[in-house]
């Protein structure tokens, strides 16, 4: 087995005082190995944000711990933490993030800079990464001359600059098309598979499914079991089967999110019946020896 | 508007603004000031050596009895010698520019307005203006220092300053001792009821200049004006272009900022006249309201100036208000350039992109 | 420093808007080139109003007592005090001048001038001719430009004092923005202001040290000496004094405009860029590195615009002195290195609202929509 990249344990978040207390993450747990790809959903404003913010250093727990290949995160002082951010972890984000005045080529090269890193030595290594992403010819345009899959792909390159142990990508498909879309997919792929790095996904694009070793669902600040989850035919949305509206058909059950859709499903159920399998629970074809549930708090 | 920019480029536009309308201030004191002397001292003519223009800046040099020769022409009523010189004074450890006059006790030419003490009556007592007793801690009764001699301070002055330096008035055989030039002096002052035929009959007498107030002014002014126009207009210029930079600067930092509205604008059909109006109308606006600063700004600096400076006379003409409002329009049309500029050459396809 | 370098961000960030930039930099750099102007007219003024002291041979200048400067003032001596002077220890050479401002009248223009006597072949006369000779009888040598604007040349023929004169010869570099100075041989100038008998000034030339010497005149005769050196400062002092409110008052507003000029870009800047700066800091940047981004955005933006101003202030006094109309502008280094720290001064505080806006961004931020 690979070596532990990621290790949080009971990790709690909670903001505001009083009335206005609200807890985006409660006790949750989660290991990613080197290597592993990490996709993590669930419906917006369930707190995958925070867990990210959270893993990369970037925001404090209300209480639990997080280790980085064995480096204590919660125990460092503010001072240490953007000399960790920079040197092991790559962030990769929804609206690509790259500096608007600095071309490709120097968005990365700064990336190495953060890690100490200047001169011929950083280019060299930017331009490399470039280069292996098929941008080339890109070197020196800014952002602002960039396609979405462009943008992304430096994205992907900066954050794989310094050589990071762990690949955070909060929603990096949300703003390109599908053959874009397919291209990141395989490139965070890669970078678990060859590159040995740790990838968390957060992310709402089913697609990403094919590339993750285990898929978890963040819902309340919780991990659920997927196992637990179901999707809505009708309307896509993730149920939780315990309690959801449900109606048998061709021998196999579906979960609504409301009787309004399992009526729509019951007046034509082949029509939906075709697409169901996928989201959270539903059969889909993964890579042999990956999980399908996270763990679960117990309350 | 960003209010926090509105409020900085207010700020800016407003002490460019003021500046200029003090320095426009400054320089119509200035004017004014030059011709207090002929203005106040109460002469209808001035006689002065033939070829003379102006009261400062060029000697005018006379044989003293010429006063009386002027007496003798029929229709003049009083005709007095004043000798007049630049004279700079040392007081504690700064140079004071000032102008020597001398006239005869009891007669013309002496100060027209006494602030406190007296006339002088004797050669070694002088009156001194107001500002530069004030300026200077100098009190009735003190000794004066004026080119090696002492002189007793009798009186203060008011109203008697000109071209950046303050009158002491003392005898005329004070300044004939003082100037090592006994027996001469520079004018001749003249009161008479029929100036214009006494200037002529002058003129054909003596062959001298004669001089009204008036001209002799004009001429101060005019001088004036050679020595610092220059000077004036090159600053106001610069002025004038910082405080253009200031708006466009606030307009265009708003125009970027909300460059994805007015692309939308664009993209849903708004005609390029309509935006460019809206920008155009932005400039107007923070120009307006720089100028009011500055014109506020302008009163609380000019009356401080004032207070502390008395000498600096600032004075605002209702054709320098309108002259500076113009030029501030002006700013604000000129630095629409650049935004307007931003906005013409905008894509609205740009709102598209990702 | 190798904890800040790299990949220029301040710099590029300021570069990004290229009309921003120059509006901002435009702006700052008129603030600075208002108060390098200013401080150019005054050098220039003063160079000037002291061409004629310093380029003298004389090291003492002995005047009446009580008067320590030359121009908008009045000396005189009699002129057996020349011979006096001449007998004290340490005196090389005592020479007179006479000394006054006039009008010089020709082809219906006129130009002021300050009217000097010497004794030709002594020291007090032109420093060199560009043309002609120096002045016989009856005859006066010009500033070169003061005769451009009465169209004359050499053999031309002048108004002043009264008298008609032949220009004997041309001078140079002695026409400011007031006056130009103008040489007459010393005994037609006393006849023609009927001053025989007197001086203005008594120049002299020293075989020690001229303060010593000075002293010791005064000691002496009860006149005031001064060395040249002294002589000139004291001129220089008159003309500051002179001028020392207005520049004040007009260098305070130079500097509030440049604070809000730079106000206006830092602050802006920075304000538009906040998300990026969040982005920096999530991806690892400590606060030196975004301190630096900061304050080397302020640096190239004043710095810029200083040499913008100092340019374009050299160039402005190139051409002005060129121009008949004589502004004098001379961009010395001492006003530079004002300006400069007057830049470095509106950077820092510039910088100051932006650093503390930067230190507060929360990196957590780049994840929010």
């Amino acid at each position: 087995m690979k070596d532990l990249a990621i290790k949080a344990e009971g990790l709690e978040k909670v903001f505001g005082e009083g009335d206005v207390r609200v807890a985006a993450v409660r006790g949750v747990d989660l290991e990613v190995r080197h290597g592993e790809v990490v996709l993590i959903m669930g419906p917006s404003g369930s707190g995958k944000t925070t867990l990210l913010s959270m893993l990369g250093a970037m925001l404090r727990p209300t209480s639990g711990r997080i280790s980085v290949d064995g480096v204590d995160l919660t125990a460092l002082p503010e001072s240490k933490l953007p000399d960790l951010r920079a040197r092991r972890f790559g962030f990769v984000f929804q609206d690509f993030n790259l500096l608007s005045a600095l071309t490709a080529l120097e968005n990365v090269e700064f990336a190495r800079n953060l890690a100490g890193s200047t001169g011929r030595a950083a280019r060299a290594r930017a331009e490399e990464l470039l280069r292996g992403f098929g941008l080339g010819e890109r070197l020196s345009f800014r952002p602002d001359k960039l396609s979405g899959g462009e943008k992304q792909r430096v994205a992907i390159a900066r954050a794989l600059a310094n050589k990071p142990a762990v690949i955070l990508a909060d929603e990096p498909t949300a703003n390109l098309d599908s053959k874009i879309g397919h291209e990141i997919a395989r490139l965070l792929r890669r970078a678990a598979t060859e590159d040995g790095r740790a990838v968390v996904v957060v992310s709402h694009d089913e697609r990403l499914k094919d590339i993750a070793d285990r898929v978890l669902w963040l819902e309340d600040g919780e991990f659920r079991s997927m196992s637990d989850m179901a999707t809505d035919p009708v309307c896509g949305m993730a149920v939780e089967r315990e309690r959801a509206p449900h109606y048998r058909h061709d021998g196999q059950t579906y979960f609504f999110c409301s009787a309004p859709c399992r009526e729509e499903f019951a007046a034509a159920p082949d029509r939906f019946a075709a697409s169901a399998g996928s989201g959270p629970g539903g059969s889909v074809s993964r890579p042999p020896g990956a999980e399908v549930s996270g763990s679960r708090h117990l309350r | 508007m960003d209010r926090r920019r509105l409020l900085t480029s207010v700020f800016g536009v407003g002490a460019a603004v003021a500046l200029i309308l003090l320095l426009q201030g400054l320089w119509s004191g200035f004017r004014e000031q030059i011709s207090a002397y002929e203005d106040n001292v109460g002469a209808d003519l001035f006689v002065g050596e033939a070829g003379t223009r102006n009261f400062f800046g060029v000697p005018s040099v006379l044989p003293i009895d010429t006063a009386a020769t002027v007496r003798a022409i029929a229709l003049v009523e009083r005709a007095e010698p004043v000798a007049v010189r630049f004279a700079v004074l040392d007081l504690h450890d700064r140079k004071v520019s000032t102008f020597l006059v001398g006239s005869v006790a009891g007669e013309m030419g002496g100060p027209w307005e006494l602030v406190e003490g007296r006339a002088v009556r004797r050669d070694d007592e002088a009156v001194v203006d107001q500002s530069l007793a004030d300026q200077h801690g100098i009190e009735l009764g003190e000794d004066l220092e004026v080119m090696g001699e002492r002189f007793r301070v009798v009186g203060v002055s008011g109203g008697t300053r000109s071209w950046m330096a303050g009158f002491v008035f003392t005898s005329h055989r004070a300044v004939e001792r003082l100037l090592s030039m006994p027996g001469t002096t520079s004018f001749v002052l003249v009161r008479t009821p029929e100036p214009r035929a006494v200037a002529e009959a002058i003129r054909t007498r003596t062959g001298l200049t004669v001089l009204t107030p008036t001209e002799l002014g004009d001429n101060d002014r005019e001088l004036l004006a050679r020595i610092m126009e220059g000077p004036l207009y090159l600053i106001l210029l610069i002025v004038f272009v910082a405080g253009t930079l200031i708006v466009a600067l606030t307009v265009y930092s708003g125009v970027v900022e909300r460059i994805r509205e007015y692309g939308i604008a664009k993209a849903m059909g708004a005609r390029r006249r309509r935006l460019l109006r809206i920008v155009l109308g932005q400039t107007l606006i923070v120009g307006a309201l720089g100028a009011t600063a500055g014109y506020l700004m302008f009163l609380g600096a000019s009356r401080l100036v004032v207070a502390l400076r008395p000498q600096m006379w600032v004075k605002m003409s209702s054709s320098g208000a309108l002259a500076v409002a113009a030029a501030t329009a002006l700013m604000a049309l000129l630095a629409a350039v650049v935004p307007t500029r931003r906005v013409a050459g905008l894509d609205p396809a740009s709102v598209y992109r990702g | 420093m190798t904890e800040v370098s790299g990949v220029p961000v301040g710099r590029r960030n300021l570069l990004s808007d290229r009309r921003r930039a120059f509006l901002g930099i435009a702006g700052i750099g008129v603030a600075l080139l208002m108060v390098i102007a200013l401080d150019g007219i005054f050098a220039g003024t003063m160079r000037e109003v002291t061409s004629y002291i310093d380029s003298s041979e004389a090291d003492v200048f002995v005047s009446q007592r009580g008067v320590r400067t030359m121009h908008m003032s009045s000396s005189s001596l009699p002129l057996d005090a020349v011979e006096q002077i001449g007998r004290l220890p340490s005196v090389r050479w005592a020479d007179p001048v006479l000394y006054d401002s006039g009008a010089l009248m020709a082809s219906e223009e006129r130009v002021l001038t300050y009217l000097i006597g010497y004794v030709p072949g002594q020291p007090g006369g032109p420093p060199s001719l560009v043309a002609g000779a120096a002045p016989g009888p009856g005859e006066i040598v010009l500033d070169e430009r003061a005769a451009e604007s009465l169209l004359l040349g050499v053999g031309g023929r002048v108004e002043t004092l009264g008298r008609s004169w032949r220009v004997s010869g041309l001078t140079t570099g002695m026409t400011n923005i007031v006056n130009s100075v103008s040489y007459l041989r010393f005994d037609d100038f006393a006849r023609a202001r009927d001053v025989e008998g007197m001086a203005s000034y008594v120049l002299v030339g020293a075989s020690g040290a001229p303060d010593e010497l000075a002293g010791r005149i005064e000691s002496a005769t009860g006149f005031t000496a001064q060395s040249r050196e002294r002589f000139s400062a004291e001129e220089r002092g008159r003309v500051e004094d002179m001028s020392v409110e207005l520049m004040q008052i007009m260098t305070f507003a130079a500097f509030l405009i440049g604070l809000a000029v730079i106000g206006l870009t830092l602050h802006a800047e920075t304000l538009a860029r906040l998300r990026e700066i969040g982005v920096m800091k999530a991806l690892g940047a400590g606060p030196r590195r975004l301190g630096f981004v900061v304050l080397s955005q302020a640096a190239w933006t004043v710095g810029i615009a200083l040499a913008l101003a100092v340019v374009f202030a050299l160039g402005l006094g190139w051409v002005l002195g060129r121009m008949a109309a004589t502004i004098p502008l001379v961009v010395e280094a001492s006003s530079v290195l004002e300006a400069a720290a007057g830049a470095a001064l509106l950077g820092a505080v510039g910088a100051v609202s932006p650093l503390i806006k930067v230190s507060r961004v929360d990196p957590a931020a780049v994840f929010r929509r």
